[in-house]
């Protein structure tokens, strides 16, 4: 159907998804020299770094994740209202900033091996390895697989947990015959998401120098200037994306793992002796070294540094973090709520599929949208050169094209928080809105709005956390001499000025702190 | 003739409504009554506006709404639509409610007035969730009214009703709307509710109206099988179709002999599932009993009457 709303989709689509396609087909075609050596040399490593470093980090959240949201879900012990909250709170905490802060900890004249030397231990452990790299990420990102997927055992647990006593079945065995595959999709599609991260991440990656296929595309791209070689790796990234997320749709199959809602009242088990102090012994880890131990790092040195690093330029910096985040998530939310809106009233199976379609930047590593980007950019400033409307690079390296970058990536986290929050408003609302005599759009202003006011504002705080954080698309987008709290936090760490870094970090982290404060909140209540 | 339908056909995979034909006079109720998913939801949305139909047209007051060329949007067709859920918004007040559709808002002596008709005064400054269902229910109604539309469409207006309360909202709206001197099209899957609240009822099946007549016609003079047996118990013989009232139960003589399979007791009266003997062959029969005749395993019935089929 070609109406005014869904052709605005169609065209928001197909500018969106152009950066991808570009990618794709500049991939293809004849092999430079280049791609050649790297197939002979590099091409392996970086597949097979990359494929042990998502399969490693994802056996570690999901052990970290499923095992601390099963101890916190199902079991009743002192200070777990503590541990509910303070488990998701690495949320909060960069994985790069992260990587920074313990290569300084372990650092040869650094906290770590000062004490070893002090108690008499004179061999040095060197940390910038993939084994850290994997611990490291995953202590980041295993609030994924935890959040989601106590979601899902919660509202397992209050369904079945008193049918199945009642039907005498053991808790244990519930668990694991019921809940636990239950709560296959949220545990898939929770690492799903940890996987695609891990190939998307940039900085620590590249900081311990593990060859990962987001450095190599930038390095190809940037350092051997070779566009073809650089574009074919990233195919590869998106085949591995791609793969994953056809092992979470496999996975998903065509079982229902829909519950109902209930709220009945769910006894707790109480743990004792030996098992509680395990369980503290496990929570601790996590909590520990993924937060608090990051927290006392910056904490220490931002005050060390509060008095040098307080200038103007810090000032812009961080204006430029909020402007760009604010303005970005702004447009996003704009967008995907035009588009999800146009899904609700004409719902026809196009419609109802192009959130998908543009959700699909999300799943694409930065890299590759950078580059896609960059591509689609340039051509159109040497299309507007060659027909003299400006006479030089006029797009490429402005403003507008990393707002445009951090559309196309971060549209998916806006227009899912859209979707599912429209499905909590009735459409006959805006049925009976238009039969009082308004159209579609004096209908969304006036009832839709208002009545999703509260969950937009929520979009929008994940979508502005998403983009304060953001690193590769940033540092190769940005325009001249532009620098956010994120791209400082990198300069910085690769001019060898870690500590300095911790009052950017700090910026970073309380900014995404308090809208997770409040969602955390909110949802422990 | 306010509403005129004339070969309107829908679909989605396979047909849904199938060339319907419909001409609903001033001041009618009119009942849309079937089965879930014969169509007579879509049906209505197609009156609305909130669906296009594939072909035919749509007339109110003589005045083309739908056809080949022309397809009115729903804000334009002057049509009310009371929702199965109501559909009051939940950040508005009643008073805001009403006033919703109403031009003029500073015109606050219609929602005292529309108050005063649903029986629901100082009401104005309540929210939706503090309303019991029938209150809401009425509110929806008065929203409605407050635009003054041609005609008023109400989706399953009693399905989320207390069966205890039932009766009296029925009788409440319908009261309402016949104040009101509105044309109605109710859709329904519930026989008595049709019968008690229309003046005539559309019976739709497989997206054809199988019959379009008055409740009496329908319950006494229903064309087809299905319609008969939507309307309460019937009974066959031969392709035709008796109504329980329409039997007499004799203990000796009469026409057919029965034999009682099992009876159930229903408190006033009992419910006897025979097995009727007519000519060597047996048909299964339900008969309601007021008197013991269940008591004894053979009798014989009378068919008083019967009435005609296709």
């Amino acid at each position: 159907m070609f109406n005014r709303w869904s052709s605005f989709s169609y065209i928001l689509t197909f500018i969106l998804i152009l950066p991808i396609a570009l990618v794709i087909n500049h991939a293809f075609g004849s092999d430079t020299q280049t791609l050649t050596h790297l197939k002979e040399t590099v091409l392996v490593e970086y597949v097979t770094t990359t494929f042990i470093l998502v399969v490693s980090v994802g056996f570690l959240t999901l052990f970290l994740g499923v095992l601390s949201a099963y101890l916190t879900t199902f079991y009743e012990f002192k200070f777990v209202g503590f541990f509910v909250i303070a488990l998701a709170l690495p949320f909060a905490i960069p994985t790069y900033i992260m990587g920074y802060i313990y290569s300084d900890i372990f650092g040869y004249f650094n906290h770590f091996h000062l004490f070893l030397r002090s108690i008499g231990i004179k061999e040095y452990f060197n940390v910038l390895n993939i084994y850290s790299v994997i611990v490291i990420m995953s202590l980041a990102l295993y609030p994924y697989v935890y959040f989601i997927v106590k979601a899902s055992f919660e509202k397992s647990q209050s369904a079945l947990l008193n049918p199945a006593l009642s039907l005498g079945s053991s808790r244990l065995k519930l668990f694991f015959k019921i809940i636990l595959p239950l709560s296959r999709p949220a545990i898939v599609g929770s690492l799903a998401l940890v996987m695609m991260e891990t190939i998307s991440e940039y900085g620590i990656t590249e900081y311990y120098n593990i060859k990962t296929f987001t450095p190599a595309i930038f390095n190809t791209w940037f350092g051997l200037h070779d566009s073809k070689s650089a574009t074919y790796i990233a195919v590869m990234a998106m085949v591995m994306v791609l793969a994953v997320l056809g092992f979470e749709k496999f996975n998903r199959g065509k079982a229902s793992y829909k519950i109902e809602s209930t709220n009945s009242e769910v006894k707790k088990q109480k743990l004792k002796g030996y098992r509680l102090y395990l369980s503290y012994f496990f929570l601790s880890i996590p909590v520990t070294f993924g937060f608090f131990v990051p927290l006392i790092w910056i904490g220490v040195y931002s005050y060390e540094y509060v008095t040098t690093a307080l200038d103007e330029k810090f000032v812009a910096v961080l204006t430029n973090s909020l402007l760009s985040s604010t303005l970005s998530a702004f447009l996003i939310m704009l967008l995907a709520f035009l588009v999800a809106y146009t899904g609700r009233i004409f719902p026809t199976f196009i419609n109802r599929y192009l959130s998908k379609i543009l959700s699909l930047g999300f799943t694409m590593p930065g890299a590759v949208i950078a580059i896609g980007i960059i591509m689609l950019f340039t051509d159109i400033d040497k299309w507007l050169i060659e027909h003299y409307i400006t006479s030089s690079m006029f797009l490429s390296g402005s403003y507008f094209t990393l707002l445009f970058a951090y559309i196309v990536r971060f549209f998916a986290i806006g227009v899912s928080s859209v979707e599912s929050s429209f499905e909590r408003v009735s459409i006959d609302l805006n049925k009976a809105s238009r039969s009082l005599g308004f159209n579609y759009f004096q209908t969304m202003k006036k009832v839709e709005l208002p009545l999703m006011k509260n969950s937009l504002l929520f979009g929008f705080a994940l979508v502005f956390i998403a983009t304060i954080k953001e690193l590769p698309v940033t540092l190769v987008l940005r325009p001249f001499n532009y620098e956010t709290l994120a791209t400082k936090t990198y300069t910085l760490a690769n001019s060898q000025m870690i500590h300095e870094t911790a009052i950017y970090a700090l910026c970073i982290i309380a900014i995404s702190l308090i809208p997770l404060t409040i969602i955390l909140l909110k949802r422990h209540r | 003739m306010i509403l005129e339908l004339k070969e309107l056909n829908k679909s989605f995979d396979k047909p849904v409504l199938k060339d319907i034909n419909l001409k609903i006079e001033q001041g009618e109720i009119i009942s849309i009554l079937g089965k879930s998913g014969s169509g007579k939801s879509t049906l209505l949305n197609v009156i609305a506006g909130f669906e296009r139909a594939g072909s035919g047209s749509l007339e109110i007051n003589g005045e083309i709404i739908f056809n080949k060329k022309t397809d009115t949007e729903p804000q334009n067709r002057n049509i009310g639509f009371v929702f199965q859920n109501y559909a009051l918004f939940p950040h508005l007040n009643v008073e805001a409610n009403l006033l919703f559709g109403v031009k003029n808002k500073k015109n606050k002596s219609i929602v005292r007035e529309l108050l005063e008709m649903v029986e629901l005064e100082g009401y104005e400054k309540k929210y939706p969730h503090e309303l019991s269902g029938g209150e809401q229910q009425r509110i929806s109604i008065a929203r409605v009214l407050a635009t003054n539309p041609d005609i008023i469409l109400l989706d399953e207006p009693f399905s989320s009703v207390d069966t205890l309360l039932k009766a009296q909202i029925e009788k409440e709206l319908l009261t309402l709307i016949k104040k009101s001197g509105k044309t109605a099209v109710f859709v329904t899957h519930d026989p008595k509710e049709a019968m008690a609240i229309s003046d005539r009822v559309a019976f739709l099946e497989d997206g054809e109206i199988v019959q379009f007549d008055t409740p009496q016609n329908i319950y006494y003079k229903p064309k087809t099988n299905s319609v008969a047996s939507f309307f309460g118990i019937a009974n066959f013989i031969e392709e035709k179709c008796y109504r329980l009232n329409e039997i007499e139960l004799h203990v000796e003589s009469g026409m057919y002999k029965a034999k009682l399979e099992y009876s159930i007791f229903r408190g006033e009266y009992h419910e006897l599932h025979i097995s009727l003997n007519v000519e060597g062959k047996n048909y299964p029969f339900v008969v309601f009993d007021y008197s013991d005749f269940h008591t004894r395993d053979e009798f014989y019935i009378s068919l008083k009457s019967h009435l005609t089929t296709s």
